[in-house]
């Protein structure tokens, strides 16, 4: 069947159904002169030399004489028996393989090395951020990483470099950090009740009582087990349970600490009480999730639960199977993972499937098998070649691709009562962003994921202190001329000071700095790893209109998946989705690499009896679509009783403010709202 | 004379501080404005010069990198700082005397200009960030009391 397959994926190549090769969007037509809008000489997209046919038989010759950056390897053999060949790269993708990266010099497309028509290099100043903290060599500022530390960042957008892949397989073989007792013990309870240790007696108490409550009422019905009471007498029957889970509970926890503490994650320098869920062990939890790219709370909570009680090479082969999904993505230049509709189909599967069935990548062993047989220094250059499955008819260099953002159930009351209680805003239709092309005269949607769309948000005004204030996403037709990957945020001077500094240790001193994780460029800034820019086409010659709103990345994942999740009116997606999105759009639209947009930021700020200053050399790297996206955001169904939004500032009712002090008028226009100069045309910026 | 004392002086510290060297220059010293796009450092050296400089530049200030104090920058002097390119950002405190101190960051991507603003403690109020004070420790009511509980602005 898989033969079938291949075969017929040779076939289509021929027959103008796209087969992806290793540049997907490769032979594009260079892009024409940048907007108005754009500082310096645009440079076009470098064209590649087109491919020549080669034979199969040809392609598949063993040639292990090739240096690492000409050759490819070919794994073949019976299932189970794979054998590794070295192959002419170039061959290969004559005869219609795509060649997978997996060098540990791999960045999605959005990060890559790229070059002017001229040949000139265009660099990218995070790709060498981007590279370090995924080789678990560099931290966030591009400092490097002390030894032996680990940055666990797949769950920011970075996925770790199949070194750091490979040395974790060969680790855990040896340091299996698993055993039965430990997995039933875990394997016993679906979550495990967070007490915070301020609690811990308190809860301690509740459940003396609720024990000694029912020993009274068993021994009054003269009932031998607890649980004999609650199927005679089912009002206790919740008590129980209650009970059996909290008591399945610690040794759960107790096997929980035995696994954290051999993976390495749970001890060091925050000390850890046995049996109490602490910051030490919260962190803890939180390095695992990072790990396994776990979607969660920091607690132990379902999914982390079920992976704590695995095997460790079975999580290390999930891990391996999601960095190859974003390297076949990658290759293929695909964006359908299935999230279009409910029956949709996902080709990021099937070309996963494909593979890592070619590459015998069955389950943990077998990667750890292939880890064996090749050294961790044949990961600086290792490109693997795999006959991949014929993208849709739809596909070409240049589709026909839009943005839908549906801004589902919009609240503009405010958010608690007079007296200052909080007032829910339940939301049944939450926010979307479809990505969709025309085929065939038919709006085709090839991806459809949740998003955020904005709320209420904290503002600080001009006299210090905080007030709410709407932070609402514009409704209407748009478009994306500009997207910017390793963009900068510029916070607005309405910005709360208190985000705007982090405690970190600079040269081996303690201190208060200000705050560029928030910043950028970085994957925990406000538009994470990339971004691309809202703005209404000015008409007539006049410059873009640009009203702060941009659909970017984002690491705080728990707000775009959460039900009370509110951005400043941006569009947020998980880093990983947005980097799929702009580099399927960069490579399938015509576009102008502009690349890295100096400027000279700086603006001071004071805190306690500091005055801290934010410099920012660089806007990002920039890539113009031409023509640009087209993008409409649907007004959504409006709840409540106000239909529109409140302007100005609202005093928080929890807030104290000196008697008297007026609630000062918020500024108003794109300006206030974008706030300073972050890439936009006619402001200067860009809010969350 | 002065530019000699000086070079010997970095030639000392760069010896004993490597790969972190200083020196003081004279005003006249010369180097690209931040913000260069980084293609123009293909053929640049290994390491990066940044140079400090306060405003106004009558101030005499210090300039700390966590625990190493990296030197003075002088009236009308600035200090000059190497650093391996790419080595990531100093994070530095710059102190002048009844000023505020000020923390600011310096890149190394590539040879730039830092010119820190010093602002003298007795106009703090001028910063951004800057609030008036609670009048005493119970704090007041809230804002929106006085005028009857309104809670816009207007």
């Amino acid at each position: 069947m898989a033969l079938g397959a291949l075969a017929a994926a040779v076939l289509c190549g021929c027959s103008g159904a796209s087969t992806p090769g290793s540049h997907s969007g490769d032979s594009r037509t260079p892009a024409t002169a940048a907007t108005p809008t754009q500082a310096g000489t645009p440079a076009p997209r470098a064209k590649k030399e087109p491919r020549t046919h080669v034979s199969e038989e040809e392609a598949r010759k063993a040639r292990p004489d090739l240096p690492p950056d000409q050759r490819a390897l070919l794994v073949t053999g019976q299932p189970g028996q794979p054998e590794d060949r070295w192959i002419d790269a170039e061959a290969a993708e004559g005869a219609g393989y795509t060649l997978l990266d997996l060098s540990d010099d791999w960045t999605p497309f959005i990060f890559e090395e790229q070059q002017s028509a001229e040949g000139e290099p265009l660099p990218n100043r995070y790709r060498r951020i981007f590279l370090g903290l995924a080789n678990d060599e560099l931290d966030e500022d591009g400092e490097p990483l002390e030894p032996g530390s680990k940055n666990y960042l797949e769950l920011y957008g970075i996925p770790p470099s199949l070194s750091v892949l490979r040395a974790r397989f060969v680790q855990d073989e040896q340091h299996p950090c698993h055993d039965q007792e430990s997995a039933d013990a875990i394997e016993a309870v679906e979550t495990v009740t967070y007490v915070a240790p301020a609690d811990l007696k308190k809860d301690a108490r509740r459940l003396a009582k609720v024990r000694e409550e029912l020993e009274k009422a068993r021994k009054k019905a003269h009932i031998a087990t607890n649980e004999e009471l609650a199927e005679k007498q089912p009002a206790f029957a919740p008590k129980v349970k209650m009970l059996a889970r909290r008591a399945a509970e610690k040794p759960a926890m107790a096997a929980v600490e035995r696994r954290l503490t051999c993976e390495g994650l749970l001890g060091g320098k925050l000390k850890h009480t046995e049996g109490i869920y602490d910051d030490a062990m919260r962190l803890a939890v939180r390095r695992f999730q990072q790990k396994h790219m776990i979607y969660e709370a920091n607690y132990l909570r379902r999914k982390t639960v079920d992976a704590l009680a695995r095997p460790l090479l079975d999580n290390d082969y999930d891990d391996l199977t999601r960095a190859l999904r974003e390297r076949v993505v990658a290759a293929a230049a695909i964006i359908e993972d299935g999230s279009a509709s409910k029956n949709a189909h996902s080709l990021v599967d099937d070309y996963l499937k494909a593979a890592l069935d070619q590459l015998q990548f069955t389950d943990g062993a077998a990667a750890l098998a292939f880890f064996k047989r090749h050294p961790a220094a044949e990961f600086k250059r290792l490109r693997v070649a795999i006959k991949l499955p014929a993208r849709p008819d739809y596909y070409s260099d240049n589709m026909d691709l839009s943005i839908v953002v549906d801004r589902g159930d919009v609240w503009y009351d405010l958010p608690f009562t007079a007296d200052g209680h909080y007032k829910p805003q339940p939301r049944k239709k939450y926010p979307s962003l479809t990505l969709y092309t025309k085929a065939g005269g038919k709006q085709v949607a090839l991806a459809r994921w949740r998003t955020t769309i904005g709320g209420w948000r904290s503002e600080q005004a001009s006299n210090g202190y905080e007030y709410f204030r709407y932070k609402g996403s514009d409704v209407g037709p748009r478009v994306i001329r500009n997207v910017v990957s390793g963009p900068v945020w510029i916070a607005p001077a309405s910005t709360p000071i208190r985000s705007l500094t982090k405690g970190k240790t600079v040269n081996g001193k303690w201190q208060r700095v200000v705050n560029y994780d928030e910043l950028g460029p970085g994957y925990l800034s406000a538009y994470g790893l990339i971004a691309g820019y809202f703005v209404v086409p000015g008409q007539n010659g006049r410059p873009d209109w640009d009203n702060g709103v941009r659909a970017h990345g984002s690491s705080d994942y728990l707000s775009i998946y959460s039900a009370a999740g509110f951005s400043h009116g941006c569009h947020r997606l998980p880093n990983h989705i947005a980097i799929r999105m702009y580099s399927f759009i960069l490579q399938h639209r015509n576009m102008t690499i502009v690349g890295d947009k100096s400027m000279n930021f700086a603006r001071q700020f004071l805190s306690k009896e500091t005055a801290f200053e934010i410099r920012l050399p660089s806007r990002g790297y920039y890539y113009v679509l031409d023509p640009p996206l087209p993008v409409n955001v649907l007004e959504g169904e409006i709840k409540g009783d106000a239909k529109k939004p409140v302007a100005g500032y609202v005093a928080m009712p929890w807030n104290k403010y000196p008697p008297g002090l007026p609630v000062p008028a918020a500024p108003e226009g794109a300006e206030a709202k974008a706030g300073g100069g972050g890439g936009g045309t006619t402001s200067a910026g860009g809010d969350d | 004379m002065r530019r000699m004392r000086w070079g010997l002086a970095a030639l000392a510290a760069a010896i004993v501080l490597a790969p972190l060297t200083m020196a003081a220059v004279a005003d006249d010293a010369v180097a690209p404005e931040a913000g260069t796009p980084p293609a123009a450092a293909k053929t640049a050296s290994k390491n990066v010069r940044i140079v400090f400089t306060v405003l106004p530049s009558s101030k005499k200030a210090t300039v700390s990198w966590g625990k190493k104090k990296l030197g003075v920058i002088a009236p009308h002097a600035p200090l000059i700082v190497q650093r391996p390119r790419d080595s990531g950002p100093l994070d530095v405190v710059v102190r002048a005397e009844g000023c505020v101190p000020v923390q600011t960051r310096a890149y190394t991507f590539e040879d730039s200009k830092v010119a820190v603003k010093v602002t003298p403690n007795d106009q703090k109020n001028t910063l951004l960030g800057y609030r008036e004070e609670m009048p005493n420790a119970d704090g007041g009511a809230p804002a929106s009391n006085p005028d009857g509980g309104a809670f816009f602005s207007r």
